[in-house]
């Protein structure tokens, strides 16, 4: 059975802001040309694992079969409203959080009119989307650790690849978290932390060889000496999934700062 | 023009539940009750600005956290409706506020004056967190006092306690200043929790307000929160500002956030003896209601 596709991609609104800043737009079409190849390699559906989606009493399923809406950052609300109308795939919401309650998970499906939609599903939507595929959207339980989350990843694929429909599992999360604390210029934009870079092109060059083990050993490293976003969760969503493992190379297809931080689009 | 003054401090805990369990006509969700003594408590709040009659009710919430600098609500209005991401199924409330943009100008000002990065918040689609609404509601369900919210800045967690309480400070004496400077008459209120540590699945998901599942966290994280309020009701603030950093590292104390420092420093640290209104857990954390009253030096235990 062929491994699922799957990606990381950042998830902050300066991403969708493109002429503010060279650094910028080439992390937009990274990721634009992501949900290219998504399409073009048949995948009709794409689920959402972003860390901008908190719940801290179990894993939360977005349920609401047309959700839209217009949000806007709680940080950087100057870049503009983010308008955004999602095609959820219910039935697989459903049968994820029916996958999660067997193994003794606590789930619970959002179907809610106003529900606040993060900015990072929004901005990666935007651009891998733009009308081409179904979502769905799963919640970063603060609770759940590395392993316990790579293994509720893996009951959800197991459920999901029983009805066919051909999925790319997406990771919206940042890397390093060192965020500039003053305004800047983002036309200056770059890393906070020169070891910031050097560690976030060290895991990234790992995970581009196929080396998710020696990746995996260094995350809790890296985790304390970057700031790393969620601790690198994200990338257990991926490895459950099916989508990162050992020996499955990626593709580095851009990398660099937003206010500071580490970010990078890697696919699958 | 009269000088501003700060008429009074309230630490205001903001878990939607309470809204939920009060069943206004603002919020969608129906229940069965819950929480009555927190609730209850807030009562004594009601009333009392009721009685006052407050120029502005000012808001340092938790939940709109920013990483570049102190912001403040600088729109004439804010409305819509605020669903809570956490617990949507007990709270999706329709709120509408008044702002007053010229004492949150004044506090961006003065805030940056004193060094601080500070930023205007002038979206006026911006959706106002679920922190600053419940806090809100809790204290004034007829919102008919204009108010100000004010964000976190993150450098408590960005950097370590003492800068993020420093900055907290600071924060605190430029909204001094800045009501001062106003004319206003004003009421704070610190939204925050006090111990923290939760529960990490709901209890009972058929019924969310079912007491009998309703405990504190643990024994330990109880014997801090009593801690920390006895020198609040004893007037000890300076006892108390020592070992907050304590507090926050031993209970996962939610005034790290620095609304509660904030408060206190715009009331000049206070040594008088605030009045506790009543303690509740809300899945097992530890929340309050307590006054610091300016005018008088009672209080200790409604």
């Amino acid at each position: 059975m062929h491994k699922p596709l799957g990606a990381i991609v950042p998830g902050l609104p300066q991403v969708l802001a493109p002429s503010l800043s060279a650094g910028y737009a080439e992390l937009a079409k990274a990721t634009a040309a992501v949900g290219d190849r998504l399409h073009a390699e048949g995948v009709r559906r794409i689920v959402y694992f972003s860390t901008q989606w908190i719940s801290v009493l179990g894993h939360s399923f977005q349920a609401k079969k047309k959700l839209e809406g217009l949000h806007v950052d709680e940080n950087w609300y100057e870049l503009g409203d983010l308008p955004f109308s999602f095609d959820v795939d219910v039935d697989c919401a459903k049968a994820m959080a029916a996958a999660a309650v067997q193994a003794g998970y606590q789930a619970r499906l959002i179907d809610y009119d106003d529900f606040p939609v993060d900015t990072g599903t929004i901005v990666a939507d935007r651009l891998l989307n733009r009308g081409r595929f179904t979502t769905s959207m799963v919640s970063c339980c603060v609770y759940s650790d590395y392993e316990d989350t790579a293994k509720l990843a893996g009951l959800l694929a197991a459920a999901l690849a029983k009805d066919g429909v051909k999925t790319a599992y997406v990771a919206v999360t940042g890397l390093s978290g060192r965020y500039f604390t003053t305004e800047i210029d983002p036309r200056e934009d770059h890393l906070s932390s020169p070891e910031d870079d050097k560690w976030n092109k060290r895991m990234l060059e790992l995970l581009e060889k196929g080396r998710l083990a020696e990746a995996e050993k260094l995350i809790p490293e890296y985790a304390g000496a970057c700031k790393v976003d969620m601790g690198l969760k994200a990338l257990s969503f991926l490895k459950g999934a099916g989508v990162a493992a050992q020996g499955r190379t990626g593709t580095l297809h851009a990398y660099g700062a937003l206010y500071g931080t580490g970010a990078a689009v890697l696919s699958f | 023009m009269v000088p501003g003054k700060i008429l009074g401090g309230w630490l205001a805990p903001h878990p939607p539940h309470l809204v939920y369990g009060e069943n206004p006509p603002q919020n969608a969700p129906r229940s069965r009750g819950g929480w009555e003594p927190l609730r209850w408590a807030y009562d004594a709040c009601r009333a009392k600005l009721k009685e006052q009659k407050p120029d502005v009710i000012l808001v340092h919430s938790p939940h709109w956290q920013t990483v570049v600098g102190h912001h403040v609500s600088c729109v004439p209005e804010l409305s819509g409706v605020s669903v809570d991401p956490i617990f949507p199924h007990l709270f999706r409330y329709k709120f509408n506020m008044k702002c007053d943009v010229e004492l949150a100008s004044a506090i961006h000002d003065e805030a940056r004056g004193l060094g601080l990065v500070a930023k205007k918040m002038t979206n006026p689609k911006f959706r106002v967190d679920y922190g600053t609404i419940v806090s809100l509601h809790m204290m004034n369900p007829d919102w008919d006092i204009p108010v100000v919210a004010i964000s976190a800045n993150n450098s408590p967690y960005f950097y370590d306690d003492k800068v993020g309480q420093d900055e907290m400070t600071k924060l605190g004496e430029a909204t001094k200043r800045a009501i001062e400077k106003t004319g206003r008459r004003a009421v704070l209120a610190a939204s925050n929790t006090l111990s923290h540590f939760h529960f990490s699945r709901e209890p009972n998901q058929e019924l969310p307000e079912d007491m009998s599942k309703e405990h504190v966290f643990s024994q330990a994280q109880y014997e801090w929160d009593v801690k920390v309020l006895n020198l609040m009701t004893a007037g000890k603030t300076k006892e108390l500002m020592e070992i907050l950093p304590q507090f926050m590292r031993e209970a996962f104390a939610e005034v790290k956030a620095g609304s509660l420092t904030w408060m206190l420093s715009a009331m000049g640290f206070p040594e008088i003896k605030a009045k506790l209104h009543g303690y509740g857990t809300v899945i097992g954390t530890g929340n309050a209601v307590v006054e610091w009253d300016p005018a008088t030096v009672g209080g200790s235990h409604a």
